[in-house]
């Protein structure tokens, strides 16, 4: 049932294991930078663009510090397989990390993906959505996620459901735990190896 | 049935292991409230654990199906997303009658088929079971319709049904024809059954031992039911010594049964057909006395049926009759019928109920009227009627009156309708009762004031008996009742494997001294209720025998 919808979903979210900003340059916007920290920022916001990655940053306010940090406000990513908008964005260089809050995510597989906040461990090919995790189609709410595109896993912790035409399954207790895996098929159990339910529980802690 | 032949046995057998081991209980009550649910076309399934090789998801520890107020546990659910197919492999459920047991079901577009169904009344293991191999269960109409099941008691088949359909709610006895219930609730909340077995003991005639339609197990693809009496009675009185001998078939058409009584200087016989509205009778001795002076023997031929007819029921009857009433103890020779009379009748008789109900009020009027003409005799008339009401919101009142006459009395006895002219009346408000009779033509008065407070281990009832016969001679006694009757019903037992006791004690004001004292005792097994009791009446009151009494009792838990 459900777990094809949300092979579509760990799709969307390599568009942020992606999101490497290797080398970034401004397309756009007003630029002031600080000599003394090194720090760029960009009040009246801007856009910053990836070409080698085809990643493409537009945020109201951003301020970067380069091989250290981007930090972005009312930010969209946009990729070539959809676009992810932030209330708030900031990268860190060091350890590949992506901190996301108020997140939204369109694609043309998923529609309307939402969450309170979002990491992606980038070096580790791991995101970690938490807090309202929705989607409007497929229906799907849980309160965290966690995906590890390396491994083509999925793990959803706490209560989750999810609606598909006449059917629908449901995770009704806080300590639910689904792990759902994709390879040749898509297959899940709720029965969680303890190992891969402790190593995919740690990225989820970060958050 | 066969319960008494059982406790006959019971003694001889070592006891089977009653206490099966259950499979162990899930943690959540409510399929709905299982940690993982999906939702299906004709249903919740729901288990601890799942998993989804990419096209079916299969619950397991603790799995179950809910739909339409039927719950399943299964050890394993296969719910295939692309077909809306369920699949249950060895499951069991429970209503509030019934636990099922299944060896597989398949449930798909509305409709639930099992196989291998086991289903009891029992709280737990299965000494009485209906078995079938193929099941199935409209999930919108809530029927069970089970085919070619049979009806076992402790592994003794008692019925086999072609098609059998239950509702899963209704109560056992409605459900399971084969069942010998009396369809009341008894003393121990369950299920009332007739039990064929007699046991008694009296110390002036001894033992009373034996069985009283029987049933027998039926055979393959026989639809008649047949029962057998073997009874011996009063063992130590030669006077009074009988050994009763019976058999009965009955079917649908009809039934045919037999009986005969050995006494000690002379024996009866008696035998009945019936055939639709067809019947033949013939008894040597119907009142099964003891004594020679209330002997009444009767050879008949006859046809009854009952019509519908707006509202109305007319029975008319024909009957080819000879009866033999020798009333050596009734000093008042008041009829034709007395001693011999033999001849053909033609009657009718007409009934015409009327019943309103308003809210807490309701009001019942039935006017009856019976006519007999005789061969070799002068009509008979009787007419008479029922009137009814009661009210019943917080507290709740109900009189009673009946009234008939004849114009004398008849040929025969069995168009007989007594004279009658009687009222009672009764008044109740939380746990007080209270109760009057009058019968104008006895001229007896009769009252009683009930109090039943609810305990919490069960109903305590004190209840003051009163009767005065005001056409007895003064300082009859035994035309008066002055008794106090305290006894405790306990709550039906609750868990299997225990008892509990039910005293009752009677005291007379009229002769000051305790007019009866008694206790059943009953044991819940995982199926039945089992009583025993013992009653002695030191003090009789009218209609009864100053004597000690056993009883003995069964009903399904």
């Amino acid at each position: 049932m459900k777990k094809n919808a949300l092979l579509l979903l760990v799709a969307s979210t390599l568009v942020l294991t992606a999101g490497r900003f290797s080398s970034f340059s401004v397309e756009s916007g007003e630029q002031e930078l600080d000599l003394g920290t090194g720090v760029t920022t960009m009040p009246k916001g801007g856009v910053l663009v990836d070409n080698r990655n085809g990643l493409r940053l537009e945020g109201s306010y951003i301020q970067f510090k380069q091989e250290e940090f981007i930090r972005a406000r009312n930010a969209t990513l946009r990729g070539s397989d959809g676009n992810f908008a932030a209330a708030s964005l900031e990268y860190v260089f060091r350890g590949e990390q992506l901190r996301l809050s108020g997140v939204r995510y369109s694609s043309s597989a998923v529609k309307g993906l939402t969450s309170n906040s979002g990491l992606g461990l980038l070096a580790e090919n791991v995101v970690v959505l938490k807090g309202n995790v929705r989607s409007q189609d497929p229906q799907l709410e849980a309160s965290t996620l966690v995906i590890d595109t390396a491994r083509n896993q999925a793990l959803v912790l706490g209560g989750f459901s999810y609606k598909d035409g006449q059917s629908s399954f449901k995770g009704q207790r806080d300590d639910s735990t689904l792990l759902i895996e994709f390879k040749s098929k898509t297959t899940a159990t709720t029965k969680v190896p303890a190992d891969v339910l402790g190593r995919l529980r740690s990225y989820a802690n970060k958050l | 049935m066969v319960h008494g032949l059982l406790l006959l046995l019971l003694p001889l057998l070592p006891l089977p292991a009653l206490a099966q081991a259950d499979t162990p209980a899930p943690p959540f009550e409510k399929c709905e409230d299982a940690p993982y649910l999906a939702e299906t076309p004709d249903g919740v399934v729901g288990g601890v654990n799942v998993e989804y090789d990419g096209s079916v998801a299969v619950f397991s520890d603790g799995a179950c199906f809910a739909s339409r107020g039927i719950q399943l546990w299964a050890r394993e659910i296969r719910f295939d997303q692309a077909t809306g197919e369920v699949r249950l492999e060895a499951f069991t459920a429970q209503t509030r009658t019934y636990r099922f047991r299944a060896r597989t079901g398949v449930v798909r577009a509305r409709l639930f088929r099992a196989r291998g169904i086991g289903l009891t009344t029992c709280k737990c293991g299965e000494d009485l079971r209906l078995v079938a191999e193929e099941a199935h269960f409209d999930t919108e109409s809530g029927l069970l319709v089970l085919a070619d099941s049979e009806l076992a008691v402790y592994g003794l088949e008692l019925a086999h049904f072609d098609q059998l359909r239950l509702a899963i709610d209704q109560p056992v006895a409605e459900a399971i024809p084969g069942l010998p219930s009396t369809g009341g609730t008894g003393s121990g909340g369950g299920t009332v059954l007739n039990v064929p077995l007699r046991f008694g003991y009296s110390f002036s005639d001894g033992l009373t031992l034996g069985f009283e339609d029987l049933p027998l197990p039926p055979r393959a693809g026989e639809t008649a039911s047949s029962t057998l009496t073997l009874l011996v009675s009063n063992l130590s009185n030669p006077e009074t010594r009988t050994l009763t001998l019976g058999a009965a078939v009955a079917d649908a058409g009809g039934s045919v049964r037999f009986r005969t009584v050995l006494r000690h200087r002379w024996f009866d016989l008696e035998a009945r057909l019936e055939s639709g509205p067809f019947f033949l009778t013939g008894d040597t001795n119907r009142d099964e006395a003891v004594a020679a002076g209330a002997r009444y023997s009767l050879f008949e031929l006859g046809w009854r049926d009952t019509f519908a007819l707006e509202g109305a029921r007319l029975s008319p009857f024909v009957r080819l009759a000879e009866e033999q009433t020798v009333s050596d103890d009734n000093p008042q020779a008041h009829s034709p019928g007395d001693a011999y009379v033999g001849g053909l009748t033609v009657g009718a008789e007409l009934r015409y109920p009327f019943e309103l109900k308003e809210g807490p009020a309701a009001f019942r009027l039935e006017p009856w009227v019976l006519g007999a003409v005789y061969t070799h005799d002068s009509p008979y008339v009787a007419a008479g009627l029922r009137l009814e009401g009661g009210y019943s919101e917080g507290f709740s009142w109900r009189i009673a009156y009946e009234y008939s006459l004849q114009n004398r009395p008849s040929a025969y006895r069995y168009e007989r309708r007594e004279p009658t002219s009687r009222f009672a009346g009764e008044l109740g408000y939380a746990d007080l009762t209270a109760h009057a009779s009058f019968d104008f033509l006895d001229r007896e008065l009769g009252a009683s004031l009930r109090y039943a407070p609810k305990l919490p281990d069960g109903v305590l009832t004190a209840e003051f008996r009163y009767r005065n016969d005001l056409d007895a001679p003064p300082g009859d006694a035994f035309a008066q009742q002055r008794e106090l009757v305290v006894d405790f019903n306990p709550n039906p037992i609750a868990c299997t494997f225990s008892f509990a006791a039910a005293p009752t004690l009677g005291f007379d004001f009229l002769r000051g001294g305790m007019s009866r004292a008694g206790l059943e005792l009953r044991y819940a097994d995982c199926c039945f209720v089992w009583k025993v009791g013992y009653q002695h009446v030191f003090l009789s009151q009218t209609g009864e025998a100053a004597t000690g009494r056993f009883t003995f009792g069964l009903e399904l838990r």
